[in-house]
C-alpha cells in the first residue's frame, strides 16, 4: 500500500519532510552557492573553534605538550580560587551595564536624529558615527589621555586651573575603568547603529500619515506606536550585536591601558582568557572562560529575543 | 627618553630636522657609596629552539649555527637595510656581528660601554607575573603614595603564588 501524502492527510511524516526539504534545498541552489564562500568561512573559523572548545576546556593543555585531561578542575578553580576572575567579572558586568544600554539608546536616537536630515547629509554624518568603529582610534585616545602633562585633557584641565599636577589617566588604578568605558562608547556605534539607521528608512511612510489621521499628536506617541514596532528585526539585531560586543570587549583596554591594566582595574572576562590563552600558555583553562561566557550571552539572547519577540513579523 | 636605540634610529629618519641636534647616550646612572656610577640596564635576548622529535636534527643544529654566525648576520642585516632603507637598520644579537653593520664609530663605542654593563633578569616560567605585579606595585607607590616597602611585600606574595602554581603545573620541583 503506497504511503499516505501530505496532500491526503495533511501530516507530514519524516520521509516526506525530507524530501521536500530536499526539494526546497534544489529550488534555492543559486541561493545557496552565493552563501556557501561564507559559510565554509564561518562554519571552519566560528563554528569548529567553538565546538573544539567545549572539550578543551577539560583539559590542561599548554600547546607544546599533548592536551591532559583534568575533567573539572578547570571550572572549579575559576570559580572557587581564581580571586582575578571573580574581579573580571564584576568589571565585565560594570562595563556591560554602562556601554550596553547606553550605547544601544544612543545608536537608536543618533539614527532616529540623522533620519531626519536631508538625504545628502544623512550619508555624511552616518559615516563620521560609524569611522571610529572602523578606525584604529587607540593612538590618538592615548594622545589625548596622556599622563604627562601635554596630554590634551592634562593641559586643558591644568590651563584652567582645575588640577595642579597631571592626572595619570591610563595608569591610576582609579581611572583606569572609566577611560576604558568612555572610548568603548565612543567606538561602539557599529554594524547595530548602520542597521538602525536602515531600518528607519524602511518605515513605511503610510503609518506616518494613518498615525496623525487616528490622533497621534507628539513625536513620543509616533515613536512608541509606530517606529518601534515596524523595527523589530532591527532592533534585535542591534541588542545581539551590543550583547554580543560589550561582553567581549577586550581589546578596547588592551590597547589603551596595557595589558594587564593597573591592578586588573580594566580587566574584562575577555582579556582574562586571552591573558591565560596566550600569556600564560594555558589553553585549557582559558577554553573554559570562554566556554562560561558563551553560555551567559547566550542565555541573555534568549532572554532578548523573549522581550523582543513581540516585536517581530 | 629610556628607549632601546633602534627606536633612535628611527626617530632620526624619520625626522631629519633633529639630524645633528639629538644623540643617544648611557642609561642614567645611580651613584653607589664609593661614588662608582652604575648604568645597570637590561635588554631583550633572543633563541632559537630544536624540538626533540624533528627529523633532521643534525641539520637544524647546522642551519642554526650557520645563521648565527658572524658573517650571516652581518650580511643579514646590511640586506635588510638596503631593502627597508636605513629605518630598518637590524638590531642583531650578535654582537661582533653589531660591529660590522652601519653605526658610525662613535655611536658603536656608546652601545658597547653600555653593553659592558649589562645587567639581566633571568627568566622563569612565570616571569609575566614578575613583571606585571612589580609594575602594579610601581604605579601604587607613585599614585597612591603607599609605603614602597609594604606594597612591594604584598605583591611579592602574589609573585611567589604564581611561581609556584606554574612550576607545580610544569612538573618542576617546588619550595614547600
Amino acid at each position: 500500500m503506497a504511503k499516505l501524502s501530505a496532500e491526503k492527510t495533511g501530516k507530514k511524516s519524516r520521509k516526506e519532510k525530507r524530501r521536500l526539504l530536499w526539494l526546497s534545498v534544489k529550488k534555492n541552489k543559486a541561493c545557496y552557492a552565493m552563501i556557501a564562500p561564507f559559510m565554509i568561512f564561518f562554519v571552519i573559523f566560528t563554528v569548529v573553534p567553538v565546538i573544539m572548545s567545549l572539550p578543551m576546556g577539560f583539559t590542561d593543555f599548554n600547546m607544546a605538550q599533548a592536551p591532559k585531561f583534568i575533567g573539572l578542575s578547570n571550572y572549579t578553580t575559576l570559580f572557587l580560587s581564581d580571586r582575578i576572575f571573580v574581579k573580571s567579572i564584576r568589571v565585565t558586568i560594570v562595563f556591560a551595564l554602562f556601554t550596553g544600554p547606553v550605547s544601544y539608546i544612543l545608536c537608536f536616537l543618533l539614527a532616529w536624529l540623522i533620519n531626519e536630515l536631508h538625504p545628502k547629509l544623512k550619508t555624511v554624518f552616518t559615516l563620521i558615527f560609524y569611522a571610529p568603529s572602523m578606525a584604529n582610534v587607540y593612538t590618538v585616545w592615548q594622545l589625548i589621555f596622556s599622563g604627562d602633562m601635554n596630554g590634551y585633557i592634562n593641559s586643558f584641565l591644568i590651563n584652567l586651573g582645575l588640577i595642579n599636577a597631571p592626572i595619570q589617566w591610563l595608569t591610576d588604578a582609579n581611572y583606569v575603568l572609566g577611560v576604558t568605558i568612555v572610548v568603548q562608547l565612543w567606538i561602539s556605534l557599529g554594524a547595530g547603529f548602520l542597521a538602525l539607521r536602515a531600518g528607519f528608512q524602511n518605515i513605511d511612510r503610510s503609518m506616518y500619515e494613518a498615525g496623525a489621521i487616528e490622533g497621534i499628536k507628539t513625536r513620543w506617541q509616533e515613536l512608541i506606536y509606530i517606529v518601534i514596532p515596524s523595527m523589530g528585526p532591527q532592533l534585535m539585531f542591534a541588542a545581539v550585536m551590543q550583547i554580543v560586543s560589550s561582553f567581549t570587549a577586550g581589546t578596547v583596554a588592551q590597547n589603551l591601558v596595557g595589558f594587564p591594566s593597573t591592578d586588573y582595574r580594566a580587566h574584562t572576562i575577555m582579556t582574562h582568557a586571552y591573558d591565560y590563552g596566550w600569556v600564560r600558555y594555558e589553553m585549557g583553562y582559558s577554553a573554559a572562560i570562554c566556554m562560561i561566557l558563551f553560555i551567559v550571552m547566550y542565555i541573555l539572547n534568549k532572554l532578548i529575543s523573549r522581550v523582543l519577540s513581540k516585536y517581530m513579523d | 627618553m629610556i628607549a632601546n636605540y633602534t627606536f633612535f634610529n628611527q626617530l632620526a629618519v624619520a625626522s631629519p630636522e633633529i639630524k645633528g641636534l639629538w644623540n643617544f647616550c648611557p642609561v642614567p646612572g645611580t651613584k653607589d657609596k664609593n661614588g662608582n656610577i652604575s648604568h645597570a640596564a637590561n635588554s631583550t635576548g633572543s633563541g632559537a629552539v630544536i624540538f626533540k622529535k624533528v627529523k633532521n636534527k643534525q641539520n637544524a643544529w647546522e642551519f642554526i649555527k650557520w645563521f648565527t654566525e658572524k658573517d650571516t648576520q652581518t650580511e643579514y642585516g646590511t640586506q635588510i637595510e638596503g631593502l627597508l632603507g636605513t629605518m630598518g637598520r637590524f638590531d642583531t644579537a650578535n654582537i661582533e656581528a653589531l660591529s660590522e653593520l652601519s653605526w658610525s664609530h662613535s655611536e658603536y663605542d656608546r652601545l658597547s660601554a653600555q653593553q659592558k654593563e649589562l645587567v639581566e633578569i633571568p627568566v622563569i616560567p612565570s616571569s609575566y607575573a614578575v613583571t606585571r605585579n612589580i609594575m602594579n606595585a610601581f604605579r601604587e607607590v607613585v599614585n597612591e603614595l603607599e609605603n614602597p616597602r609594604d606594597t612591594l611585600i604584598w605583591y611579592n606574595r602574589d609573585i611567589n603564588d604564581e611561581i609556584t602554581r606554574k612550576r607545580e603545573n610544569l612538573g618542576l620541583d617546588t619550595e614547600e
